[in-house]
């Protein structure tokens, strides 16, 4: 019986609905496959491309500690909550107001922010009752824009000089 | 009933269905191949460039921080035509510099080798110093290529360091 039903199903053959089923697994197989690799390539890139971006970001806050190394005043007569950029010659590192592009593609900003201090000295949020703002400190927020998502990197820099 | 079927064979119709749907499954699978192939590549140039970069500034924004403050002009050169940065403190003599298409490092006389893995390349290795009234700002960009079979990648990193040194 056996016997004779497998040599029935070889004569009749491969019918059209189990080809297009077929076909349709593996056209399947073969875009969920590109996809992913697709995907994967394109998390590569963003990977990448946000590591430019932050690096970038560190440097733009080494660059501002250099600004304030140059001479605190230059700090210190910048106005908090506005949106700077820094422009960069083989010579010379100054702040300007409007954007610089970096290889067409990045935008680095910074933004600097009152730092206030309890009686102890502490660094407390902005606004607490109490404390009083550090004249003598910033904190900065450098963002890089341009990459597969912005990078921030935000650091304390204080008149080390008037110490 | 099995003769039947068995004499029947396909129709013409039926032939020229299946030779439709195996053409367009191999010219589909073999364009797939490839495209998968250069993306693949593309995957592995970016993974290498990535980790190149890193390694590179890492190591170059660890020097420049561990420099000598006290004696800075004269232990940090930037030589932008050689692409060569030399960072001293009284411990250590850093060199990292651009031989060729290759960046090599060099601590205390030591000779590490390279930085860059075989499928790497240096195109650019800049360094700028920016002497302040106090301290002095060091920048690097470096350009670096990466090529896997028959694709390349090029990428630009930049990175800066306060020389913080012994004050």
């Amino acid at each position: 019986m056996n016997m004779f039903n497998f040599h029935k199903k070889w004569q009749q053959g491969v019918s059209l609905i189990e080809v297009l089923i077929t076909v349709a697994i593996l056209a399947t197989l073969l875009v969920t496959v590109s996809l992913g690799v697709t995907q994967m390539v394109y998390n590569r890139s963003a990977l990448l491309t946000n590591t430019v971006a932050l690096y970038l970001a560190e440097e733009g806050y080494e660059m501002v500690r250099t600004v304030r190394d140059d001479d605190w005043d230059e700090i210190d007569t910048l106005t908090t909550g506005v949106t700077y950029y820094l422009d960069i010659t083989p010579t010379d590192i100054s702040v300007v107001t409007t954007p610089v592009v970096i290889e067409s593609t990045y935008t680095r900003s910074f933004v600097l922010s009152d730092v206030s201090r309890n009686s102890d000295d502490d660094i407390v949020p902005n606004g607490t009752t109490g404390a009083s703002v550090d004249g003598n400190a910033r904190e900065v927020t450098v963002t890089v824009t341009g990459g597969s998502s912005p990078q921030v990197f935000t650091g304390l820099i204080t008149n080390i000089y008037a110490i | 009933m099995i003769t039947r079927m068995y004499s029947r064979g396909f129709s013409l119709v039926e032939v020229l269905v299946y030779l439709s749907l195996f053409v367009i499954l191999v010219t589909a699978s073999v364009g797939v191949v490839f495209s998968l192939n250069t993306l693949v590549e593309r995957y592995q140039a970016e993974t290498a460039l990535y980790r190149s970069g890193n390694q590179v500034l890492e190591q170059t924004l660890l020097s420049i921080r561990q420099g000598d403050q006290l004696n800075l002009f004269s232990t940090i050169q930037a030589s932008p035509a050689t692409g060569r940065i030399t960072i001293a403190n009284p411990a250590t003599t850093t060199i990292i510099s651009r031989v060729g298409n290759d960046l090599q490092l060099e601590i205390n006389g030591t000779n590490y080798g390279s930085l860059l893995p075989d499928n790497v390349t240096v195109d650019g290795f800049t360094v700028y110093h920016y002497p302040r009234s106090e301290g002095e700002f060091v920048r690097v960009i470096i350009e670096l290529s990466a090529t896997i079979d028959g694709t390349t990648r090029t990428e630009i990193f930049y990175g800066g360091a306060v020389v913080r040194g012994s004050i």
